[in-house]
């Protein structure tokens, strides 16, 4: 019997992105010790920064399903030949060679431990902020946009509660000035926590109230004060034509000029977060 | 006075985790125990996070209130801008913790 997952035309950094990525998961989770094809033949465009959660399922899945994965070199051609320069084809592949990206237009794909606070300072400097693609950025927004990275990063470190890796990808787009970049853990999610630490304060029992109640400022920390990494980023998508989602649990939040929430069927875990960042 | 300096007592330039403020807090601690004053260097350090100075700042702060700068002085805070305001915001949400910010104003806007 072979196994397909078959993909839509178009997969991007949305609501809508997330569920088809999350469905995928769900398929491959009906199953173990087998082949999956993921079938791109009618792909024609996804976002490359999502390699980082498509990466993250396909590594879950390995580890405790016992699933291998197939793609199509046939559809990795055109539009999709991206997923060869960010190395996410090389991952499912497993050929164990570096990426190159002659366009240099991708941020590759890489995991990193809680432990690994040097290896991710350094890719966010050296792979992201020192691309090429990235020199119309002012020295003033690259230190922002890296604080807002190594923000994330503490947040995985105290709250993540996994030994899962950390997994990032992105792209930049220089017709439109932009940066996608995605960060996902695979630890417990914003609920789990957040529910246990109000539960006789502020009784956060949902998804989209726990991210809120985040976002505002509150933090579950009781070693130290906080939790205004988080507000400070979105604070800086305000001022900046930025784009902020956090993904966990069944709720898929997004900041993008106003706030918005999608509710996830059978949602992956962790916690997904997007940056979208316009520079000029 | 000993000084510490931040990037030796946590072993990279990277001050971007808790786990870090909190060797800071500890190592700080320790030193005034033994009725010395402490003088914290950041200047070999090369990035920092909020949850960084939460975590160091604002502990010691919470420790030794109004004892605080008598006890502890800062140097090499200087070297990048946005450090001084992590500091000064580490200091101010131990104080005030319920004071609204620029940053809180624009968030609640957004949830109305």
């Amino acid at each position: 019997m072979t196994l397909t997952f078959k993909f839509p035309s178009e997969v991007r950094t949305d609501a809508k992105g997330n569920q088809i990525l999350v469905n995928f998961y769900n398929y491959c989770l009906a199953f173990t010790g087998c082949w999956i094809t993921i079938d791109w033949s009618g792909l024609n465009y996804m976002d490359a920064n999502l390699s980082a959660l498509l990466l993250a399922m396909t590594y879950k899945l390995k580890k405790e399903r016992d699933l291998k994965f197939f793609l199509n070199y046939q559809d990795l051609k055109g539009p999709l030949n991206v997923f060869w320069r960010n190395g996410l084809a090389h991952h499912i592949y497993k050929t164990n060679k570096k990426t190159i990206d002659e366009r240099e237009s991708t941020i590759p794909i890489k995991a990193f431990k809680v432990a690994d606070v040097d290896s991710f300072v350094n890719y966010i400097e050296k792979e992201l902020l020192k691309h090429r693609g990235s020199d119309a950025i002012k020295f003033s927004d690259k230190e922002k946009v890296k604080n807002s990275y190594f923000e994330i990063f503490n947040n995985y470190e105290i709250h993540s509660k996994t030994d899962l890796p950390l997994i990032a990808c992105g792209q930049l787009f220089p017709k439109q000035n932009e940066l996608k970049f995605t960060l996902v853990d695979m630890g417990v999610g914003f609920l789990k926590n957040i529910k246990e630490y109000t539960k006789s304060t502020d009784k956060i029992t949902d998804a989209v109230d726990a991210i809120s109640w985040a976002i505002k400022g509150n933090s579950t920390k009781t070693d130290a004060s906080g939790g205004t990494g988080l507000k400070k980023i979105l604070f800086y998508c305000i001022k900046n034509n930025g784009k902020f989602h956090i993904i966990s649990d069944d709720c898929y939040w997004q900041y993008d000029e106003s706030i918005s929430h999608t509710k996830i069927n059978n949602p992956f875990i962790g916690a997904t977060i997007h940056l979208i960042f316009k520079y000029s | 006075m000993t000084t510490i300096n931040i990037a030796q007592l946590i072993g990279t330039p990277n001050a971007i985790i808790q786990k870090f403020g909190l060797q800071v807090f500890e190592e700080t601690k320790n030193v005034i125990a033994k009725g010395d004053n402490v003088e914290l260097y950041f200047g070999d350090l090369s990035n920092t996070t909020t949850g960084f100075f939460h975590a160091s700042i604002g502990n010691l702060f919470k420790n030794y209130g109004n004892r605080f700068n008598t006890l502890i002085t800062v140097s090499g805070i200087e070297k990048k801008e946005d450090w001084k305001e992590k500091f000064e915001e580490a200091i101010n949400l131990v104080e005030n913790p319920k004071q609204a910010t620029e940053i809180d104003s624009a968030i609640s806007k957004l949830f109305e």
